[in-house]
């Protein structure tokens, strides 16, 4: 009899009931006082692996991360470069003459005395409009006549 | 050595200096229990070795958030049955083939006496149990081999109580048929 089972299921199998409770199965000699050893190598080697395979994803990574970041600083560079006016702004800038009275090696206030003299070429300037002129302007700019009698 | 209870065991693992030693302890203990439950489901020794080991190396890895209120035994022996059934699933998609012809591979190793010697009857009972269905085999193995509690094959299994008791009765009725119809056959065969 099986003198595991010990219950009412074995009741109604009678053949089952007087099978021998042998374990059957052949073990090779020496095999469970080696397998706790095999069993640390798995660890082990399961450790080795985990490593090398984070190392090698490490690996991996660098260079990606190299070109990413190669690509933002090419990104950054294009969005950050002058658009075609601002070109045409730093081309006007460096064909800038200096007018004449004002020399390379003045210091700051000097340039702003030498600046403020082009102030009389501007009164000198001719501003006066005819009648005809004057006349043309209210009528194209359609300015209210009540307006205009307020400012005269 | 004694063996250690589950809460020692637990201890040691748990300090840095002497979890290796503790898992030794905890192999040690276990491998053998573990290894027939597997053996009567895979049948050859080698492929038995291999799921062995895939079970303790899970156990090391699980083996942190292990709850010291359930026993390590049925964590354990959980383990192993979803590694059996693992292993058996594995095998039909690799072989490309159907439940029979496991079964048959399964057998064909019993007949070796290198892997099987026990008696005529005892070779007879485990070609029975090898005709049952993979979950229902490893709940007769765990009743009749293992003389485990209901309670603690539906921790196992995570089967109720009920569908358990049901599943090995069943079992119970096919095997003795199986094996009595056989024995019929033998005796009636000339010599």
């Amino acid at each position: 009899m099986n003198a595991h089972d010990d219950t009412n299921e074995l009741r109604s199998a009678p053949t089952l009931r007087s099978i021998p409770d042998v374990d059957p199965f052949v073990v090779p000699d020496g095999f469970f006082d080696r397998f706790p050893q095999l069993v640390q190598q798995r660890i082990a080697e399961d450790r080795l692996t985990s490593q090398r395979w984070s190392w090698s994803l490490a690996g991996l990574m660098r260079p990606a991360i190299g070109g990413l970041a190669l690509i933002t600083v090419v990104i950054l560079t294009w969005v950050s470069w002058p658009t075609s006016n601002g070109d045409v702004r730093q081309a006007q800038l460096a064909t800038y003459e200096t007018p004449d009275h004002v020399s390379d090696d003045l210091e700051a206030d000097e340039v702003y005395t030498a600046l403020s003299s082009d102030a009389p070429l501007l009164a000198e300037a001719d501003l006066t409009l005819s009648d005809a002129e004057l006349a043309e302007y209210i009528e194209q700019e359609e300015i209210p006549l009540d307006l205009l009698i307020e400012e005269l | 050595m004694s063996d250690l209870s589950d809460s020692e065991l637990l201890t040691l693992f748990r300090k840095e200096e002497s979890r290796h030693y503790a898992f030794n302890l905890l192999v040690r203990q276990y491998q053998r229990r573990l290894y027939s439950f597997i053996r009567r489901t895979i049948t050859d020794h080698d492929e038995t070795q291999d799921v062995l080991q895939n079970t303790f190396i899970k156990a090391w890895n699980g083996l942190d958030g292990f709850r010291a209120d359930a026993q390590l035994y049925s964590w354990l022996y959980r383990i192993a049955h979803n590694e059996c059934l693992n292993h058996l699933r594995k095998m039909k998609r690799g072989l490309f083939v159907n439940s029979d012809t496991v079964i048959e591979r399964l057998t064909t190793t019993l007949d070796s006496s290198e892997h099987f010697s026990g008696e005529v009857i005892q070779q007879k009972l485990q070609r029975a149990v090898m005709r049952l269905p993979d979950k229902q085999r490893a709940v007769f193995n765990m009743k009749y081999f293992d003389g485990l509690k209901y309670e603690q094959m539906s921790t196992i299994t995570g089967t109720s109580v009920g569908a358990l008791k049901s599943s090995y009765h069943i079992a119970v009725k096919k095997i003795e048929s199986w094996v009595t119809t056989d024995q019929t056959k033998d005796t009636q065969r000339p010599s």
